[in-house]
């Protein structure tokens, strides 16, 4: 991943060897030995995971080439049903719900995130770790959970959200969130972005701590104002951060199922649909599994194609700030 | 600058910083609120205090919601999936930082894309690959894809927490005439403490809030963890919100609590794991 | 080196859990005895919850040596996992299964259900209800509803009706329920004059909106024409596009976005409409008989057929019969059918009938004693039984009439209540799906 630990250790003699160990090692480190012994180390892990993960992927890999109800045996159909896949508007509607999404998931935490921890690293310490071990709380809830608890927030008859709007006099906004088509987005949105805020924050913080503060104190000297220091200073160093969070947060945002689902099953009418729903209805309600399965390979795909994405141009905007 | 506009500048950066925690905060405090309400109560208004406590909202959550089941079965189920995914971890994690062996290219890029692919889309082979070792409706079923969902990460977390010794450590104790064994037992893993002790964290939260395995792959009540135990508490008592609002929080109580004793170890863990 | 004492106890859980996770890993998963009957419903409601534990009981204690292993799961729960875990040799021995075909059928052709013809004959089932019930669970051997071998029998009826508050009705100046549909939707501009409620309903969860569509449009059919019906939901053929679909579907999209329904509707369940129904929250609510439990909470509120338009003097009532009690393939030998059979006989005997009808709900089976019937609605809703089965005007649920139709409505009925569709696109589309079906049927 990052070569944030350069900058974080002192270079010690050996520091060249540990350097490149940071990337994938294929380092041969004093512990090595020749022969199979090492294998051991890797045998219960790969065991487990291979039994219950791997081979699971590769037989949806399978079930996607055919065409198969869960009950009776799997007919062979090839690529059909990704040529299917290709022409179904809704799919396409559930990667678009998901691009928005992702405005939510990642992007809002993201600028919130940033600013928070801007402003928290120049608070007292006390007040910092108090304020930081309550912004991290959300995201530690199960999202089924907060699902549940946000679909009574928003309820129209019976929740407090609509309550307060009305009682502060802005009744004309108290609307029935999760059932109205232009609004579901958002307000779904709106959670998502009230979980991850505090995790990208945390994140940030730690970046920012480890910057120098000489640097802020020479702009502060040529007369740089507080955002100037964090525009121009802060926020180009915190990179790699950056980096992790929109990583995280992006595939957070494709794998998304519990949140929606509990909050609004998709709906009303698709509006809320992401890849993750759509297999889950595909398959469990409408008995497709092999379609399901084509719907879930592309949606891994997609994982891996942003993840790339992210990687390459932050590797890139790395060497050009530097 | 004068300190006038200091003042300036610190009050909106305040303001905000203060809106944002009133805005984490609200949520919780009004969940708490309403599972101390009467029915009655709640229809005067979401903040309006109930004028005596409502303890038996959580009775009922506790008892006719079955969260005494559920919460034992998150429980045993938990445990042995944060220990066992951190021995392994630390395990493969050894391998990956310090041993060679064929293809370990290509088992982190297998392991990788575990990682990645939503247990959604492999969750139909496992239920029938679960049937046929008769494992379906235990909690095996519930352990082992949950050890092996979480293997990457511990793995890949270990590893590059591994590779942060100072090699002359190990140098010296290979010189020494130290075992593999030893070397790892009894130097990297107590180096290895703190990250530990953040992957064992994490790995207890994701595994806590786990949802679409133990809706699937269970059937049996007796074996709900508590999610799907929320789940169908939902459905059961839509309309007493009260008693829906008591069982939210018995769910969320014990992560708070685990989080609030343990989060500066968590949140550094976290945050160390994540640069890398 | 020292562990902390977090690391000491987790290890130590780790291990007494690990042991008891083992001993309870090997005590599950056991071959079923004649002795056991692993059971699944759909009884996840408070007051049902209360009923199905009592008979449970009962069937218990009249039974020495057997034990029930019982679990509950909610309709759309019990949809989703039953057809897996049946197919995979695992689950329940009885059950209750959703008819149609998304469900019930597949089940049947798949060889997972048990044909209990033999059973309604030992038994006498077919006594205690009309032909015209059981033929919701037939399937013959070439797919085809309605004929054929059935496959289950149920314990409660379901109609789909109008619920009214008199009292509201009464302080809006309304002094008589609505006799024909033309007073209602006279009564619902009344109401919104007066700035009442007219409609209570919520469409976020459960499916109102389609019952609402559906009891209209069946209201709009005499039941000596009930023959069109008939074929399209036992996918016998026909269309959609008729004109009670269409005329249904313009009513509903006029009420829902001109003040006839509960405003903020789209963001409740239907749940929550039914406690602000019975807390007095409006004067109307369609929905099924099932809402009793909640219902009977309120003494100004009354059931009643759906008013028909002028004209048809037998409507039908959209309904049926709850889920059905089914024995599936798990059952493998005799003794565990037999068992099966007689857990459903005293499910559909007139003593659970008397239990049912007491804690307010609705049996499918004729009680011996209506006087145990205390809640108004209650007895409305018998009464109203007896006459749709004189008059062989129970209706159907639509969504049974394809695999794919209920999720149709789900998407489509959204739409058609904020004028995004127009309800010609509406009644396309439903027919569309189900022409689909068919085309894949041939």
């Amino acid at each position: 991943m990052t070569t944030a630990d350069s900058q974080t250790r002192p270079r010690t003699a050996t520091a060249p060897k540990r350097a490149r160990a940071g990337r994938q090692g294929n380092r041969v480190s004093v512990l090595d030995r020749p022969g199979p012994s090492n294998l051991l180390y890797i045998l219960p892990g790969f065991l487990i995971y291979g039994a219950f993960v791997f081979l699971p992927i590769l037989a949806a890999i399978g079930i996607s080439l055919t065409d198969w109800n869960g009950i009776s045996s799997p007919v062979f159909v090839g690529l059909d049903n990704f040529a299917k896949l290709f022409a179904d508007d809704l799919f396409y509607k559930a990667l678009g719900n998901n691009a928005q999404f992702i405005l939510y998931y990642c992007v809002f935490p993201l600028l919130i995130g940033i600013v928070l921890a801007a402003i928290l690293s120049s608070v007292g310490t006390r007040q910092r770790l108090a304020l930081r071990t309550l912004f991290f709380l959300p995201y530690i809830m199960p999202t089924a959970v907060l699902g549940i608890i946000f679909q009574w927030l928003y309820n129209p008859a019976f929740g407090p959200f609509n309550q307060i709007l009305k009682a502060v006099g802005l009744g004309k906004l108290a609307l029935p969130w999760l059932g109205d088509f232009h609004f579901v987005l958002p307000a779904v949105g709106a959670v998502a972005t009230w979980y991850f805020f505090g995790f990208c924050m945390v994140i940030f913080l730690t970046g920012i701590q480890r910057i120098d503060p000489s640097l802020h104190d020479a702009a502060k000297v040529d007369g740089a104002r507080p955002w100037q220091s964090f525009a121009s200073i802060t926020a180009p160093l915190l990179l790699p951060e950056i980096r992790v969070v929109l990583l995280l947060t992006v595939i957070a945002s494709i794998k998304s199922f519990d949140l929606i689902f509990t909050m609004t099953r998709g709906g009303p009418s698709n509006a809320t649909l992401v890849p993750n729903i759509y297999m889950y209805q595909l398959g469990f309600q409408l008995n497709r599994f092999g379609y399901a399965a084509a719907v879930a390979l592309i949606g891994a795909i997609l994982v891996f194609a942003v993840n790339f994405v992210i990687h390459q141009t932050m590797q890139r905007l790395d060497k050009v700030s530097q | 600058m004068s300190r006038l506009t200091q003042a300036g500048a610190v009050l909106p950066s305040r303001i905000v910083l203060w809106l944002f925690a009133l805005l984490t905060v609200v949520p919780f405090g009004l969940l708490i609120l309403t599972s101390f309400k009467s029915q009655a109560d709640l229809m005067k208004g979401a903040f309006v205090l109930p004028p005596y406590p409502h303890f038996e909202n959580y009775v009922n959550a506790w008892v006719d919601g079955h969260f005494s089941t559920y919460f034992t079965n998150s429980v045993l189920v938990v445990v042995p999936v944060v220990a066992i995914s951190t021995v392994i971890g630390i395990l493969t994690g050894f391998a990956f930082a310090f041993l060679s062996f064929p293809f370990k290219k290509g088992a982190f890029v297998i392991l990788t894309i575990g990682m990645m692919v939503p247990s959604e889309a492999f969750i139909i082979p496992l239920y029938y690959e679960m049937l046929n070792l008769r494992l379906i409706n235990t909690y095996w079923a519930l352990i082992l894809p949950q050890v092996a969902m979480s293997i990457p990460f511990a793995t890949i977390f270990m590893a590059s927490t591994m590779r942060q010794i100072p090699a002359e450590l190990l140098e010296a104790a290979v010189i020494d005439g130290a075992t593999r064994q030893h070397v790892l037992w009894g130097i990297i893993v107590p180096l290895l403490r703190p990250a530990a002790s953040s992957l064992a964290l994490f790995l207890f939260i994701w595994t806590w809030n786990e949802f679409l395995i133990p809706l699937i792959l269970v059937n049996d009540d007796a074996l709900r963890t508590l999610p799907i135990g929320m789940l169908f508490f939902q459905g059961k008592y839509t309309v007493n919100t009260p008693v829906l609002t008591a069982g939210a929080v018995i769910v969320i109580l014990p992560i708070v609590v685990v989080y609030l004793a343990f989060q500066r170890k968590f949140i550094e863990g976290l945050t160390a794991g994540a640069a890398k | 080196m020292h562990h902390t004492i977090l690391q000491r106890l987790r290890l130590k859980a780790v291990a007494g859990f690990a042991a008891g996770g083992l001993a309870a890993a090997l005590s599950l998963g056991t071959p079923a005895i004649a002795q056991t009957l692993v059971t699944w419903d759909d009884y996840t409601d408070v007051g049902q919850n209360a009923v199905i534990e009592q008979l449970n009981k009962n069937f218990v204690a009249a039974h020495p040596g057997v034990t029930l292993n019982r679990t509950a799961r909610t309709f759309d729960d019990l949809s989703l996992t039953l057809k897996l875990t049946v197919s995979a040799g695992d689950g329940p021995e009885v059950t209750k299964v959703n008819q149609g075909a998304g469900d019930q059928g597949t089940m049947a052709q798949q060889g997972l259900l048990l044909p209990i013809d033999d059973y309604i004959a030992q038994y006498g089932w077919d006594k205690r209800q009309s032909e015209g019930i059981l033929a919701r669970t037939r399937w013959s051997d070439k797919g085809q509803f309605g004929e054929g071998p059935a496959y289950g029998i149920s314990g409660l009826g379901e109609i789909v009706g109008l619920y009214y508050n008199q009292k509201v009705l009464a302080d809006a100046g309304i002094a008589a329920a609505p006799a024909s549909f033309e007073e209602l939707v006279q009564d619902v501009e009344t109401l919104k004059g007066k700035g009442v409620t007219p409609f209570v309903i919520g469409t976020a969860k459960q499916h109102f909106a389609l019952h609402l569509i559906a009891g209209i449009e069946q209201a709009h059919i005499d039941a000596s024409n009930r023959q069109t019906l008939d074929d399209l939901v036992y996918g016998r053929g026909g269309s959609f596009k008729t004109d009670a679909g269409l005329a249904a579907a313009t009513i509903v999209q006029k009420w829902a976005t001109e003040g006839g329904f509960i405003d903020g509707y789209q963001g409740i369940s239907g749940d929550d409409a039914v406690q602000l129904f019975v807390a007095g929250g409006g004067a109307f609510l369609v929905s099924g008989t099932w809402q009793f439990g909640a219902m009977q909470n309120n003494p100004d509120i009354h059931f009643m057929p759906v008013p028909p338009p002028a004209g048809v003097t037998k409507p039908l009532s959209v309904g049926g019969v709850d889920l059905s009690w089914s024995i599936t393939s798990n059952a493998k030998d005799k003794a565990t059918q037999d068992l099966g059979a007689q857990y459903i006989d005293y499910m559909v005997s007139p003593e659970a009938a008397t239990i049912w009808a007491e804690a307010g709900f609705f049996p499918s089976t004729p009680l011996s004693d209506p006087s145990v019937v205390k809640s108004t609605v209650l007895s409305e809703g018998l009464a109203m039984w007896k006459t749709l089965g004189e008059n062989n005007a129970l209706g159907h649920y639509p969504d049974w009439a394809s695999p794919t139709l209920l999720k149709t409505y789900d998407d489509n009925t959204p739409l058609l209540l904020a004028g995004s569709i127009t309800p010609q696109a509406f009644v396309d589309a439903v027919d569309a799906d189900y022409q689909a079906y068919l085309a894949t049927k041939k």
